[in-house]
Order: C-alpha cells, then structure tokens, then sequence
C-alpha cells in the first residue's frame, strides 16, 4: 500500500485543486454575472462585506441589491484593495460601463432584484459563503497533495515516519501550519484567492505571504550555503541598500542636466544598465567578502561586518544622500507588476530557488560546500579547493542579494539607504535557521529555508492583518520564533520520534 | 592453552567486582554475562576485539548505559551508577581517547574546572605540582591547544587522577603517542599502581599490555573468554583468544616482489622543510612497498605531506613517472596519481557527517571538478564496489561515516583514493586505533594494490607491520634519513632499526 501512497496522494490532490478551482470559478461567475447585468464590478471587499457577515438571508439580499444598484461595488473595489487605481486603459471602459449602468438598471430592475437574478441561478447563499471559504483551503491543499506526491515520486524512497519525525523541515512545515489554522479559525476566509482582472493577478493572503517573503527568500539561498560553511553574511541588508541606490540613481541622475529633478516614467540610462550595474557591483561585493575569507582567512562574521556598516555609507554616497523616487514602469515591474498570474517577485524567487536548487545538487557544489564545511581540512586533502567554493558562494550571496535589493527598492519604487533590507541579515539567518541548517555547519536544506522565510513572512501577516498593536509585533513574532525553534531542538525531536516509533512497534505487535 | 572460560575467584582485595553483567542493545546483545574483578593497586587490561563489548562494559561501570541484568559491588557495596558525573563522584574516573578538554582555557583551568578551587595563583602552584608529579615540566598558563596532543592527553589524565579516585579507566590512552611519551605516562601508571589505585587499562597495543599489565580480561563477541595473569600466555596465544581464529594465518603476509627493471614512480630530491625535515631524497618503483620507520616527530609524517602538497617544501623538487612536477597543494598531487591516507583520521581523514557513499566520492569528484559530477547511480556503483571489494561493515552506503567503526572509516578512507587509481598512495599510520582483523586486512588490501603496480608508502610506528610488508624501510630521525634498509627481512631487522633509532645515522 505504501507505494502506491505517492499515487494516492497525486490523485487526491489533484481532485481537491479541482474542487477549489470550481469554488473559485463559481465565484468569479456570480461576478461576471453582476457585470454582465448590471454593469458594476463587484470586488472581493464588497463581496466580504456583503456575504461574510453573518446576516440572515433577506440582510445579505438586501445588502447584495443595494450594492449592485448603487454600485458600491466598485468603490469599495479601490478603497480597500490598497492598490493602485485601475490603469488608464482601464478607466475609460469602466466610464463606458456605468455610463450603460443608468440604461440598464431599469431594465434589470424591472426583471427581478439582482440578487434574485444573479444568486438564484447559482445557488443559495449559504452554498456561495461555503465557495468562498473553501477555495481558499481547497486550491493550497490541493496542491500541497499534489506536491507531495511529485516528491515521493521523484524521491522514490518509502516513508518512514520516524525519520520523518526527526526532520527539522518537519516541524518547520507543521508549525506552519499550525500558524495557519489559527489564522483560519479566527478568519474563515483568511485562505481565499481571488482575480483581480485590472492588474492580472491573482489576490490573497497566502498569496501576499509569498510575495513578500521573495527578499529574504532569494537572499536566503545563499545565506544557507554561508551558513553550511560554517560562517555567516552580515552585510546582506546593507548590499540590498547598495542596490536600490544604484538602481535609483542610473534612472534618475542625469549629468548633462542637473537640474531635471521631476520623478516620471523615462529613465536616463537604459534599462539593462538599471539592472546590470547594481547586480555586478553586489556581486563583486561579496566577492570582495569571499576573498577576506578564503585568502585572508578572516573570521566570516568579522569579514562581512565590514560591508555591514560601510555598505550603508556607500548606498548614500552613490546618491549623494538624496532619496530618489521614479515612476518609470518596467521597473515598476519588477515590484509590483504580475507574470503569468501571479506577483512578479513570486516568479523571480520560484526561478532563483529552482535555479539554485540545480546548480547546487546536480552538480557536486553541494557535497563540496558541505564538506568544506563539516571537515576543511578532510576536505583540502581530498583535492577540494576550498578556497574557490568560498569565494563563490559568497559572490552568490552578494549577487542574490543584489537582486533582493531591485525587488525591494520596486516596491517602494525609491532608494532608501537607511531602511532598504533592514535586519535583513537576521531574518535571513533565522529562515536558514529554522529550515533546519545548523548553524555549526555542514549539512543544509535549501528547501527548508525556503520554508523558514515563508514562516517569518506568515508571521508578519498574521500580527498585521488581525490588527495586533504594532508595539507588540516584535515580541510577538520573537514569541512564535522561539515556539519553532523549541519544536526543532534535538530532545523534543528525538522524543517524538522514539513516540512514534514505539506507537508503530505497539501497531505491529497488536497485529502480530 | 586454556580451553574453557576462566572465571576469575572472589578475593579479599577485590575493590571491583563486575558479576553477570547483561546488556541489550535493539537487535544485539553487547553484553552477555560478563564478569570483571579488579583488584586495588594492579593495572588490569581490558582486551577484544572491536565490538567485542569493552566500551559497553566501561559505560555500565561509568554510568552511560544502563545494564540490564547484574551486579557491580565497589568497595563491598552494591552500586548503580546512574550517570557519569554520578560515577566521578564514587570514585570511577575515566580518560577516554578522545580528549575532552577545552582547547582554549589554560592547562591549569583545564585541571580545576568546575572544581572548589577557582584561584588562580592556587591552581597555577597546584597544576604546575601535578605537572611535575608527571615529569612535565610545561607552562600550565598557557592554553591546551598550544601543546601537542601527547601532552594534552596527560593533562587529561592529571584531571582524572586529581579527582579522588580509587579506580581509574584508561581507554586508548596511548593511541597518539609516541615511544617517549608512553614511557612517560607507564611511569605515571606506576605510581598510581603503588599509591593503591585500580586502572583499567583498554589499549589496542600488544606490547604495551606485556610491558605494564599485571592481568588481562579478554572479551570476545559480548562473552568472556577468561581472565589470566600476565605470563601466563604468549602474545600469539591472547590474540588467537581475542579473534578467535589462528593468529598464524591472520598475518601471513609477505612483501610484493618487485621486477628490477620496473620504471620509478617517485622520485624526491634534496626536499626540505626549514624544522621538521633537513634533506631528504627517495626513489620509488612502480608496485614497491617503501616502509617508513622512526618516531612520532622524526620527520615521517612531514616528508609525506611535502610529497603530497600539504605543506610546501622549501627545497628539493619531484618527479612522479619520470616527469618534474611542481606541486602546491593536495589537488596538484591528486591530479598526477598521488593518494595521501593522513594520521589523524578523525582531524584529516572522514567528513564525519557525509554518507560512506559521499565520503568515497570525494577525491574522484574533486579531480573532476564540481562541474562535472558523478551521476547518483555512477556514486552508487562506486560506493557498492568498494563496500564490497573492502568488506566494509555497514547496512548501506548512506550511513554516515562518523557512525562507523575506526577500521571501517580507514577502510573507507582507503577506498576514497583507491577510488582515484593512484600511481602512489601514502599511508599515515592506517593501522592506528583499529583492531587486529582490521589491521591485517588493510595491510592484505596494501600488498594487492603493490601487486596491481601501485608504489605505496607505508608509514607506521608499529614496527612489526613495517618490517612484515616493506620491500625497503626508511628509517628517519630528527628529520633525517637515518638509514634505508633493503629487503627481505629477518628477525635481526626491528633491533637494527631501533639501534639505528637510538643512536642515529648507520647507513646498511
């Protein structure tokens, strides 16, 4: 039975995901439905407002016909999204739209309320709350399923669950969903995934969740080889304000005209200089941290404090100390745009860790870091030039950084030497840590730290968006961390799994 | 011979008795009724083979294990120590083989740490007494880690015996000293003998156990085989009991015959090292066993390592297969057919926390370069031939190395550079802390690679195996060659070599 678990597990998942994904679709069909009809769009914040309430069903009719009629719909749709407006190409067909809205009101209003019109050729309320809650779980877990599977096809090995027990991802993946089910049991619609057809590209708070841990994710990578060497990367943070400041400047300084201050959608040099310039210079930076290390033998801590603190001074230094801001779009991108449904920084940070992922164990590069690590001196005797494998990882390092610090600096589309990767290098430490790489070195999991970024992330959310005071935010997140870290410590570990081992001794025992 | 097992008698001076000791372990059992009497004031050897139950035993008495049938009485009363602070606390002191003291905290800090006494002055005069009691004359102010690892073993030794102790465990003590340093620590076991002290003393060195023992308990698969007095049987008659199997056959080895026209492997020229080593040439022939003799520090190690550019000499130049080469580092060497097994396993050996299949790969994939790796199913068959070629003991090749036994991670080392097909391979001390079936077959795996045309150095401070493999043996000392003896050899050989030894340049 147990080889075909991994069958089991595909099958399941994909039909959960189907699931989700007819909740999702019923969803946006009632919307269609609304402007097709009535010619307002209905957003997810109107759509909350109106059927997540626990109202009785003549409330949300009433409720759902006022808002069509009125057509809050659409402002609620800007006010609470916290995004930009609908782009200008947007706009005039929106005009269009309600422009037709006073001719067909009427029309709609002499065939029936809407609710009556719209809802009742779905489904009752109750079953469309229902949707809508269960997209959410539906469409994670689905694919989660379907993702376990993958693995333990690819794997090929069969489960033993008390090795499994004594995994540190283990208990990183289940304190993440314990995180989760509370969030889920405060807010039953915390899991929704919603379109928004303005910016294509899909909205929610896991979403959100992994859009915004692409920083620390993408720096990450390289931190946990750092870490699987045996040393650490402190000036991470300050090559993020490197970067953003280098990027800044090439769009807005212009030295023929020193004058031409006004922020706009052009940029003086071109676009690839914008990119290239920042990411070399990041990369040579954490060459210049690979060679104190490898030649000169530093201490890793006390070689990289030294960009720590400079990396800042120069991110000022290269824009004279002024903060620029551009609205130049490609870059805007970068940031904020969507690819293939999804935020941009989500792409580039699946790219990057799949990358990494493949350069690192399918070539030898992994075995060898973590040889260098566990054992240099076993190492240099077998032939391995340590040395190299230092310098690389940390010009890595540096480079991943670098394109951490554009992703950033386009949120906030401007430099911000003072604040731009703040504490990055601690959160980067903690995700590696939390992925379960020691930090003495040696063996490292990349997935892990991916797992662990995405906890630290899944934490900021769950204080922001249950409106917990931002006075308690750090202690309340030190008071998760320390949770995690004292579920993976070696006792509790070894403990729970010598539990499971026995319950499978006693299960075998009873069925002998 | 003695054909049954020897029970030992309960005797009055007794300050030890171990009786039907059980110990159970998930699928083994470690201990199968073992008794072990120690008397005070004698020095009692604890010998098997390994795997044969000695450490268990060792940790029932010292609290690590727990046993699960049998009685241990010390000083006439029944104890059960529960941990080994518990066991310091009776009196049971133990130095294990791995030094575990602080490397950066002075000598003296080291002594008294978590002791009453903190004052500095006090335990500088105290340490510096107890030094002298072991004819160490050190400055016990500095830290541990400048002092060589002969000495930091005696500071774990003076920890031990500074604790009132009335019985004292010695596992492996001398397994990294040299000749004058285990004299030394022999005269230490002799005043502690006198003043009345019990020590157990677990060694790997036949010699060793003739040259201080009173009596000796053999363990064999978990059983006792007996105990018995010191003249009692012969060295070949202990290791027969302890292996089980016929000594004679075990060590029926013989050099490799070498064709005279072979075309040389190695040769060295003038290659010098300011300190460890003057000025040493060698001249090797493809499939010849060059055996190294002399004491720890004479230079042995350091000319290894200059060959295999681990340390740079300063003088002198190479030619591997009749042509010069520059080598910088390790890899240089790799590349033109060099293998180096280095001394201290655990320090320059094993990547403690890869798998077998890992550690086997390493040299292999290096020569290749990380670009270019070995598919996973080209490092399974890898690692599978050489678990098999090598008989190394282990369920599977994902096991880490660290989790094996000292002869299998040399095998495993072994197999890391035979993996590599070397023109040379040096071997430092590959014999050190493994037992008698796992040293005679890394010497049978040596004589075949000889006869499969590989040139190998064999390095060793048991004179025995040098004599009984090497076509030719250089003898060093204070970082000279003091002779080069060519073969075959006789029974005359090993006083030879300590003569030369001794007394220093005597060319054959």
């Amino acid at each position: 039975m147990k080889k075909k678990l991994h069958l089991i597990l595909l099958i399941a998942g994909a039909l959960v995901l189907a699931a989700g994904l007819y909740c999702f679709a019923s969803i946006c069909g009632m919307k269609d439905a609304v402007y097709a009809g009535y010619g307002v769009s209905f957003s997810d914040a109107a759509f909350q407002s109106v059927f997540m309430n626990d109202h009785d069903e003549a409330a949300v009719r009433a409720d759902f016909n006022a808002a069509v009629l009125s057509g809050t719909g659409d402002s609620a749709a800007e006010g609470t999204d916290g995004t930009e407006a609908p782009d200008g190409t947007e706009a005039p067909a929106e005009t269009e739209a309600t422009g037709a809205e006073t001719e067909t009101a009427p029309a709609a209003a002499a065939a029936g309320a809407p609710y009556d019109t719209v809802i009742g050729s779905f489904s009752r309320v109750s079953s469309l709350r229902t949707a809508w809650r269960l997209q959410g779980i539906f469409l994670p877990v689905g694919a989660l399923l379907c993702l376990a599977g993958l693995v333990l096809i690819l794997r090929g090995k069969h489960l033993d669950f008390a090795s499994i027990m004594r995994s540190k991802i283990t208990w990183a993946v289940i304190a993440e969903i314990l995180i989760l089910i509370v969030c889920l049991i405060i807010r039953p619609d915390f899991f929704s995934i919603s379109y928004q057809p303005s910016n294509h590209m899909l909205y929610g708070n896991l979403i959100d969740i992994i859009n915004r841990s692409a920083e620390i994710t993408i720096i990450g990578m390289g931190m946990t080889m750092v870490i699987a060497l045996g040393g650490t990367d402190l000036s991470v943070g300050a090559l993020v304000a490197v970067s953003g400041a280098l990027a800044l400047k090439l769009m807005r300084w212009d030295p023929t005209n020193p004058l031409y201050q006004t922020p706009g959608d052009y940029t003086v040099y071109p676009f690839i200089l914008v990119l290239a310039v920042p990411l070399l210079v990041c990369l040579l930076m954490g060459l210049f941290n690979g060679m104190l290390i490898g030649r000169l033998k530093l201490q890793p801590i006390i070689a990289t404090l030294i960009l720590m603190v400079s990396g800042r001074g120069i991110a000022q230094i290269v824009t004279n100390g002024k903060q620029y801001t551009t609205m130049y779009s490609p870059f805007r991108w970068i940031g904020q745009g969507s690819c293939l449904y999804l935020p941009t920084p989500i792409v580039i940070t699946v790219v990057i860790v799949v990358g990494v992922m493949l350069f690192v164990r399918k070539t030898a590069f992994g075995t060898f870091v973590e040889s260098v690590g566990i054992n240099a001196n076993s190492s240099r005797l077998s032939g391995i030039n340590s040395r190299a494998i230092i310098l690389i990882v940390f010009a890595l390092t540096g480079l991943l950084s670098g394109i951490s610090g554009l992703i950033y600096s386009s949120r906030i589309m401007s430099n911000d030497s003072n604040n731009a990767g703040l504490n990055y290098e601690t959160d980067a430490i903690l995700s590696v840590v939390i992925g379960g790489t020691s930090m003495t070195g040696g063996k490292f999991s990349l997935a892990g730290t991916v797992i662990g970024s995405i906890i630290i992330r899944t934490i900021v959310t769950f204080v922001y968006f249950f409106g917990i005071p931002a006075d308690a935010t750090m202690a309340f997140k030190a008071l998760i961390i320390a949770v995690v870290i004292v579920l993976q410590a070696e006792p509790v570990r070894v403990w729970m799994a010598k539990r499971t081992e026995r319950r499978a001794l006693a299960k075998g025992g009873a069925m002998k | 011979m003695p054909e049954e097992v020897r029970k030992q008698t309960n005797e009055p001076q007794n300050i030890l008795e171990m009786r039907g000791i059980e110990m159970q372990f998930p699928g083994v059992k470690a201990l199968d009724g073992v008794d072990f009497f120690l008397r005070a004031g004698e020095i009692h050897a604890l010998l098997g083979e390994n795997g044969a139950g000695k450490s268990t035993l060792i940790k029932c008495l010292t609290g690590v294990n727990h046993k699960d049938a049998g009685t241990i009485l010390f000083d006439g009363k029944e104890i059960t120590p529960t941990s080994p602070q518990n066991a310091i606390q009776m009196g049971i002191a133990t130095v294990f083989q791995e030094i575990n003291l602080c490397p950066n905290l002075t000598v003296a800090e080291n002594i008294f740490v978590g002791r009453k006494e903190f004052k500095r002055k006090i335990i500088n005069a105290k340490a510096r007494e107890l030094m002298q009691r072991f004819h160490l004359d050190i400055d016990v102010t500095r830290p541990l880690s400048y002092y060589s690892t002969a000495v930091q073993q005696m500071v774990s030794i003076a920890r031990a015996v500074n604790i009132e102790s009335k019985i004292l465990i010695l596992d492996e003590p001398t397994s990294s000293l040299d000749e004058n340093e285990v004299q030394l620590l022999f005269a230490v076991m002799r005043e502690l003998k006198a003043a009345g002290m019990g020590i157990i003393f677990i060694t790997h060195f036949l010699d060793q156990i003739y040259a201080i023992s009173d009596r000796m308990t053999i363990l064999r698969n978990g059983r006792l085989v007996g105990t018995y007095d010191i003249g009692e049987i012969n060295k070949l008659q202990l290791v027969t009991l302890m292996v089980g199997k016929d000594m004679e056959n075990i060590f029926d080895l013989h050099p490799v015959q070498v064709a005279p026209d072979a075309p040389d492997t190695l040769k060295a020229e003038h290659l010098g090292a300011p300190g460890p080593v003057a000025d040493i040439s060698l001249e090797m022939k493809k499939g010849e066993l060059l055996g190294f003799a002399g004491l720890l520090g004479s230079g042995r190690t350091e000319t290894a390592e200059m060959i295999f550019g681990a340390n740079r000499p300063t003088s002198g130049k190479v030619e591997l297969k009749g042509k010069a080469v520059v080598v910088k580092k390790p890899f240089d060497a790799i590349m033109n057919g060099v293998a180096f097994c280095p001394e201290d396993r655990k320090r320059d050996g094993i990547v403690g926390d890869l798998s077998i299949r890992e550690n086997i790969m390493l040299a292999v994939q290096a020569k290749r370069g990380f670009l270019h790796p070995l598919s996973r199913a080209e490092q399974n068959e890898l690692a599978d031939k050489y678990i098999k070629a090598l008989s190394i003991a282990t369920p599977d090749a994902e096991k880490k190395i660290g989790e094996l036994s000292g002869g299998n991670q040399q095998k495993v080392i072994l197999a890391r550079w035979m993996a590599t097909q070397p023109d040379l391979l040096i071997l430092d001390e590959p014999t050190r802390g493994i037992d008698v079936g796992a040293k005679a077959e890394i010497q049978r795996l040596m004589l075949e690679m000889c006869k499969d045309g590989v040139s190998v150095i064999f390095i060793s401070s048991e004179m025995e195996e040098v004599i009984r493999c090497s076509n030719r043996i250089v003898v060093m000392r204070d970082g000279k060659k003091a002779a080069e003896l060519t073969g075959p050899f006789d029974s005359e050989t090993q006083s030879k070599i300590l003569q030369i030894i001794a007394e220093g340049g005597e060319a054959s």
